[in-house]
């Protein structure tokens, strides 16, 4: 089945508010209201890191007889919008001020086929390293994220997604849900 | 004759009795008798339910009539017509092996059969809770996934135990097939990940994720010779925001799929079918309606139903939650609640064994451990407490497979002096038949991301593994016995630079091991094929 790598990052405590983008081309979803909660949560605070999955199954035989159906999701999608301010990766270039990290953030669409904002930011360092528990991406320092990896919610150290990773020995760069980056798990 | 009185309203106000009040040197009141209760219908037609032919609602005057009636309260009267059920039907056959119900339409009974035979072989899966042969199982069939898996077919080296004695390929190893593995994402894809692997019997079936921007997911299939076929990197997700993660099935006539995605401002979970061709068959189907995140999904098969289990964010800090899901795809009942513990519990895995569903996920009380539960396979009521498979190690990402007669659990130990590959197994009531045992040897160095085959009487891992120093982690497989015991030394399958990584294996053709995995050979992230030979050993 797999292991489960996935890496999210904290943004709780980003104050970036995006107003609804992006227009519905219609997705094939049909619902189970199976829940018992109302509604749906916002960004959820987090980035995942994406990794692994998927199952084994000694499967053999069967003719399938199931017809298909179109999925129509969004195939006319605009692109994500991007907003960097600063270079997450360089974090002394002076892009930001003394004390201050360049944090990545990810604005989730609002509704179906909007659109994802990916940016980045200047803040007050947080002082977690690689490994330590965070609650939200300021926990972290410079140069760090704050990722649900689904073995503890921590900062990871961000990582190039090709040529050398620069990871600390042992550890993998993982891709996070916000473009063009990755983290060392 | 067998009556319901479904009338009830009415007859409450016949409860009412009179009664007479002493206040004290006044004349008493003289009380008339209760006026007789109104007639509770005219017609048939009048009475609720009468167009039920399974249970028949009746307009009847119950001083003509010869059957029995409802019994009363003292005191209470019934009216001169009331409604009644007259002669339910009782589809009620005693045969275990049939569902048994009533056609409201037209009266008449109906027999389904109780056990599918989806791969056609003329065998059916046993019921849920049920050996295959064992009395009232209603089904013989060890492997209904597989055509080529019934009772007294000869034993082949082709990755199913096809005489259904409990094993698979009895026997056999394992070794490399080809000299280089099959890359599957093009470059447009990079960073692509590795999510899930299946043999339709024909074919590999392939999901992975992949996009430097938006990540959705895509299908390609792989021939048994280890060529992509068609579909080729076909796209499976065509929405605006990141989808990947999940698993994939086949279950003998379709593939189920569960994965994540952010569509609707949030990480939620989605289900779909696809049939053989690969094509969705339903729609997506959304599985959570939560706040917070809902991910790191997880698909099981019971035979007759599918479960998925996930983490989920929804009462603040990650719990594991499920969903039954029919064979067609349509959710069974709500979410439910699988573990409440401080503390986050991520990383689920399932696996199906004969009454019990068995949960393996990781707790991040007092560091990262792993736990297990076991649960009812028909309503998942829990059917153990909490078992700690490790305590103050940093053991993450675990898997639990089905192999035989028990539960294995793997994980690796992420930090500490043996950063290694481990198992232990457990019965269907929780107890533990091997304790944690290294499965791996990596000295100073590290094993991670652990998969297993499950062949009855043994198992095979596939992990990655850095000791060899090559610029990266390499692919390993190592065979044990059902005590953990090595069988044979461990098995490199990889030597490129890089990583290689987040294997997942499945069982294709003749024997041989599908396994797909993610490699950085090419200076960015892609996802790979490779298969290992099966090799009857003489006996």
């Amino acid at each position: 089945m797999g292991s489960k790598a996935y890496l999210i990052f904290g943004t709780a405590s980003v104050l970036l508010v995006f107003a609804s983008l992006g227009g519905g081309c219609g997705s094939n979803v049909s619902f189970t209201a199976a829940s018992s909660s109302t509604g749906q949560g916002g960004d959820g605070g987090f980035i995942f890191l994406q990794g692994g999955g998927g199952t084994t199954d000694p499967g053999v035989g069967g003719s399938g007889g199931l017809p298909g159906i179109d999925d129509p999701g969004c195939k006319d999608k605009p692109p994500p919008i991007e907003d960097f301010q600063c270079d997450a990766y360089n974090q002394n270039n002076g892009d930001c001020m003394p004390g201050e990290g360049c944090y990545i953030y990810v604005q989730y669409p609002s509704q179906p086929c909007g659109q994802e904002v990916y940016g980045s930011f200047c803040a007050p360092a947080g002082t977690g390293q690689q490994g330590d528990p965070c609650g939200g991406g300021f926990d972290c320092g410079a140069g760090n994220v704050c990722v649900v990896t689904g073995s503890g919610t921590q900062c990871v150290q961000l990582c190039p997604l090709f040529g050398d990773d620069g990871c600390p020995a042992g550890l993998v760069c993982e891709p996070i849900d916000v473009e063009g980056f990755g983290g060392c798990l | 004759m067998s009556l319901t009185w479904s009338g009830r309203a009415s007859f409450v106000a016949l409860l009412l009795l009179a009664t007479v009040v002493d206040c004290g040197g006044r004349t008493e009141l003289e009380v008339p008798p209760p006026l007789p209760p109104k007639p509770e219908c005219e017609l048939d037609a009048d009475c609720p339910g009468a167009d039920d032919l399974c249970a028949p609602v009746r307009c009847i005057d119950p001083e003509n009539f010869d059957g029995e009636l409802p019994e009363l309260p003292p005191g209470a009267v019934l009216p001169p017509r009331v409604c009644l059920v007259v002669d339910p039907v009782d589809c009620d056959d005693n045969d275990p092996c049939t569902n048994d119900s009533c056609v409201a339409e037209t009266g008449l009974c109906s027999y389904s059969d109780a056990t599918l035979d989806l791969d056609g072989d003329g065998f059916r899966a046993p019921r849920d809770g049920f050996l295959p042969g064992a009395p009232d199982s209603c089904g013989d069939d060890c492997n209904d996934a597989s055509a080529l898996a019934f009772p007294g077919n000869p034993e082949i080296c082709d990755g199913v135990d096809n005489d259904c004695n409990g094993i698979v390929d009895d026997g056999s190893i394992f070794e490399p097939l080809n000299p280089n593995p099959l890359r599957l994402s093009s470059d447009m894809l990079a960073p692509a990940g590795a999510n899930g692997l299946a043999f339709d019997g024909d074919t590999y079936l392939s999901l992975f994720a992949g996009g430097n921007g938006e990540t959705n997911m895509f299908l390609s299939r792989i021939t048994q010779q280890g060529q992509l076929s068609s579909p080729n990197e076909e796209p499976f997700t065509f929405q605006n925001a990141d989808a990947f993660g999940g698993e994939i099935l086949w279950i003998g006539d379709r593939y189920g799929v569960l994965w994540q995605e952010r569509r609707d401002g949030d990480y939620e979970v989605y289900f779909t079918l696809l049939n053989k061709a690969a094509e969705k068959a339903i729609p997506d189907t959304r599985l959570t309606n939560a706040p917070g995140f809902s991910i790191n999904g997880t698909l099981a098969w019971t035979g007759n139903e599918f479960i998925g289990a996930w983490q989920d964010e929804r009462n603040g800090s990650f719990d594991v939650y499920a969903q039954r899901i029919s064979v067609d795809g349509v959710p069974i009942g709500a979410n439910v609640r699988l573990t409440d513990a401080p503390f986050d519990d991520e990383a689920p895995s399932l696996a199906v064994g004969v009454t019990t569903v068995a949960l393996a996920y990781g707790n991040s009380n007092a560091g990262q451990n792993v736990r297990l539960r076991l649960f009812n396979l028909s309503d998942l009521s829990p059917i153990t407490g909490v078992i700690e498979v490790t305590l103050g190690v940093d053991a993450v990402y675990p898997d639990v497979i089905w192999n035989g007669d028990r539960y294995l659990v793997t994980w690796f130990v992420r930090t500490g002096s043996e950063k290694a590959v481990f198992g232990a197994t457990f019965d269907e009531a929780g107890n533990a038949l091997t304790p944690p045992t290294a499965i791996s040897n990596p000295g100073p160095f590290r094993s991670r991301y652990p998969t297993v085959l499950p062949l009855g009487d043994r198992s095979l891992f596939i992990y990655s593994d850095d000791r060899d120093g090559n610029d990266g982690y390499e692919l390993y497989s190592r065979m044990v016995d059902q005590q953990l015991a090595p069988i044979g030394p461990e098995q490199r399958l990889t030597n490129a630079p890089r990583d290689s990584i987040d294997p997942i294996a499945t069982f294709g053709a003749d024997g041989n091991v599908g396994i797909l995995f993610r490699d950085d050979r090419d200076n960015a992230m892609h996802v790979w094929f490779d298969q290992l030979a099966c090799v009857t050993m003489p006996q």
